[in-house]
């Protein structure tokens, strides 16, 4: 290739000078999803008249429609939404929308994971519970939450894996992310060495990866025993 | 002023539905093959097999750690240059493009969905509990025996749940294969957006499309859960009377 | 039909306001803002090594911004398709990038008079092709893949309403210019459509055996406006217009592409690149 050892360096530079705007897209937006995560599950678990019907149409949307679309319905939509009532959020940072639309996406399937696994602990546990006396959120937080987070984390772990993956949208919208300085690289050498670079994100990405696979095993085997040690 | 040009975004349906017959073959061939690849390896991973274990390790954690995109690329570009490099160094006479985009695609979709699959039937095979392999050893069964009569069926139940999220993840997923020239459901809303610019009114239409399908896809694995349920009862009973 | 219903106030409720914020700075000038296209096309428009757009776009930009003090531009990035989205929906008052005309797309969005630009498409053929002359030449030939979107694809899919038999096309999502060529010096395409200021650019790195075979258009670019935006579409140009006339963006694309060209497409060939 027309690439020289001191280019190839100077550009993973480049693109990995983007690595902190891409890991604060994943984890803010994790923070938020995991919020809502909790509130959709919580209002299916409880089939609270009116929310549960918005939360399983929503449920369904969110899943079955390509990420992009959502991207543009919350970027392009929600503010001409909300300038009916006259609240003006265009001037907003893209960051905000991007959030958004991923917190709402990965909210979704994490909705799922909290409600399968809370009710595999099963209800008999939580009666159990209260049958010696605990309240319900003393139920909740000591007896239920722990359990239930244990058997949902490989789940959730690999919605944060997706949504990793799912932050390289966010150059659809124009944040220069990892993937939008590696576009902009690409472009700017009018597509040179387009493959090579390809596969050279590929790689930073599946290390990004790998690490965050590791700490949720680790989260995990530190469970297993604080479990073994409850459980003797 | 309307932003949204509805009479246009109806006169396009047909024209954009004429993807569905690429998004749904990228779609369930990926799913088809990328279960039996997925399934074998799964098997190297339960069993940890030397060294083939390790691979199917690696194989997907890469193919999961990396953008789908990415993938594609290396495919749709990495082929044909490997093929080169192939001709170049034994002096054979491939011809580099024997194979059309569409196959590329189905070979990516294929392999991306296997490494998803292999953990899904390897969780859905480690859920069957350990003691029905021996049982059904002790009276004679043997491994593949036990396998295809009590474990797989079983497991199978399992895993139809996950099954049907992989199978609608794979469909929005399936998308992408624009990016390498399938005229699925979002290319050919992209290329008749073009001309006007209309690229609201045809992303919207193609979301409904996607919505449908998916809805159809969520319809059939609830009604085969539903019988599965009825199934199993009748595999453990007949496992429980073989035993 | 929830769903349905669904969705469609989600569309009416977007469909209802064009919402045209007019923020302004602090001495009163109105922020336009100018939403660029993020797969770039250097020289018309790439990103420097802070990410900030230059280009011989953003030079003419500048200029503009330099006669019509009532206006600020900000830029802001964002892919093609999403900015058209944007301008439509109101978000941005116009996009910039090379955007050719076409009727279908003057009924959607205001474009203005006079082109601030052109593109100069040809054929990149081998270097031991000779019978490659015109877009006619290529209905019995491979061009390499092309774009599903953007300017290039219109003109070939015009081509193919307008003349029988057709181009036979591949589409790819964002075809690589350097596999391209790379197709057709080793004999795998007939020929690559494409910008021709954007060909030798990229010969410049490879020094592959390619050439020109044929100028097919001078396409005139525009930026592509929000339809309220009557004034501001006016106001730009005019001043575009004087541009033109003093020299200046003559100028400009020489410094960036190496040739005017406001000429004559007949008065340009193949031999004035390079």
């Amino acid at each position: 290739m027309s690439f020289g050892l001191g280019d190839w360096i100077s550009m993973i530079g480049q693109v990995m000078d983007r690595l902190p705007l891409t890991l604060a897209l994943l984890f803010v937006s994790l923070f938020f999803a995991i919020v809502i995560g909790i509130i959709i599950a919580y209002i299916r678990l409880e089939k609270i008249p009116i929310l549960h019907q918005l939360a399983t149409i929503y449920l369904s949307f969110t899943r079955s429609t390509p990420l992009v679309v959502q991207l543009f319905l919350v970027y392009f939509g929600i503010p001409q939404l909300l300038l009916v009532f006259g609240i003006d959020i265009n001037h907003w940072s893209r960051f905000v929308f991007v959030v958004i639309t991923f917190s709402l996406h990965t909210g979704a399937y994490l909705s799922e994971v909290f409600r399968s696994s809370y009710l595999a602990v099963g209800k008999d546990q939580l009666e159990a519970a209260y049958s010696v006396g605990m309240t319900y959120l003393q139920a909740l937080r000591r007896i239920m939450i722990p359990q239930a987070f244990r058997v949902a984390l490989p789940n959730a772990g690999n919605h944060t894996i997706e949504l990793l993956k799912d932050t390289a949208l966010a150059f659809t919208i124009g944040m220069v992310d990892m993937m939008g300085q590696v576009l902009f690289i690409i472009g700017n050498n009018y597509g040179v060495g387009m493959f090579e670079i390809y596969v050279a994100i590929a790689i930073v990405y599946w290390v990004i990866c790998i690490v965050i696979e590791a700490v949720i095993s680790l989260i995990e085997r530190s469970l297993m025993k604080k479990h073994a040690s409850i459980s003797h | 002023m309307a932003n949204i040009d509805f009479r246009f975004a109806l006169e396009q349906v047909p024209e954009i539905l004429k993807g569905v017959p690429y998004t749904l073959l990228v779609t369930l061939v990926a799913m088809l093959v990328g279960l039996i690849i997925g399934t074998i390896l799964a098997f190297f991973r339960v069993y940890r097999t030397p060294v083939l274990n390790q691979l199917a390790i690696l194989f997907v954690s890469f193919f999961r750690g990396t953008p789908l995109i990415v993938q594609l690329f290396v495919f749709f570009y990495g082929l044909p240059r490997f093929i080169m490099y192939l001709n170049d160094l034994f002096g054979w006479n491939i011809n580099p493009d024997f194979m059309s985009p569409l196959v590329i695609a189905l070979i990516a979709y294929s392999i991306n969905s296997a490494s998803y699959l292999t953990e899904v039937v390897r969780s859905a095979i480690l859920s069957v509990d350990k003691g029905q392999l021996e049982a059904a050893k002790s009276v004679g069964m043997t491994t593949v025996q036990a396998m295809r009569r009590i474990i797989l069926p079983q497991a199978f139940v399992t895993a139809l749940p996950n099954l049907g999220n992989q199978l609608i993840i794979l469909l929005k997923a399936s998308a992408l294969a624009f990016t390498i020239g399938i005229m699925d459901v979002l290319g050919i809303a992209r290329m008749i957006a073009n001309d006007g610019y209309h690229f609201l009114e045809t992303y919207l239409v193609a979301a409904l499309i996607y919505w449908l399908l998916a809805i159809i896809f969520e319809m059939v694995f609830s009604k085969m859960e539903q019988r599965s349920n009825t199934f199993k009862g009748n595999v453990e009973r007949k496992a429980k009377a073989a035993i | 039909m929830k769903i349905m219903r669904f969705l469609f106030v989600i569309a009416v409720s977007i469909t209802w306001l064009a919402g045209c914020s007019k923020a302004t700075t602090e001495d009163g000038k109105e922020i336009i803002q100018v939403a660029v296209s993020a797969e770039v096309n250097p020289p018309f428009l790439l990103a420097d090594e802070n990410n900030e757009p230059i280009g011989y776009d953003i030079d003419y930009l500048n200029e503009v911004e330099k006669r019509l003090p009532q206006y600020e531009f900000e830029y802001v990035w964002g892919e093609e398709e999403s900015n058209l989205i944007g301008v439509g929906a109101g978000k941005f008052d116009f996009a910039m990038n090379w955007f050719f005309s076409n009727p279908e797309r003057e009924e959607r969005f205001l474009y203005p008079e006079t082109p601030y630009g052109y593109s100069i498409t040809g054929l990149i053929v081998h270097e031991d092709t000779d019978d490659i002359h015109s877009l006619d030449d290529m209905t019995e030939r491979e061009l390499a893949p092309v774009a599903a979107s953007g300017g290039l694809r219109s003109i070939l899919n015009e081509y193919n309403e307008n003349n029988d038999p057709d181009i036979p096309l591949i589409t790819v999502g964002s075809p690589s210019n350097e596999n391209n060529l790379r197709r057709v010096e080793s004999g795998r395409s007939d020929a690559a459509f494409l910008n021709i200021t954007t060909f030798h650019a990229i010969q410049e790195h490879l020094h592959l055996d390619l050439k020109v075979g044929a100028v097919v258009s001078r396409e005139p670019v525009y930026a592509v406006f929000h339809p309220d935006h009557h004034q501001l579409a006016e106001d730009i140009n005019r001043v575009t217009e004087e541009l033109i006339e003093d020299g200046t963006l003559p100028a400009l694309a020489e410094k960036w592409f190496g040739v005017d060209f406001f000429q004559d497409l007949e008065d340009i060939s193949p031999e004035d690149f390079g």
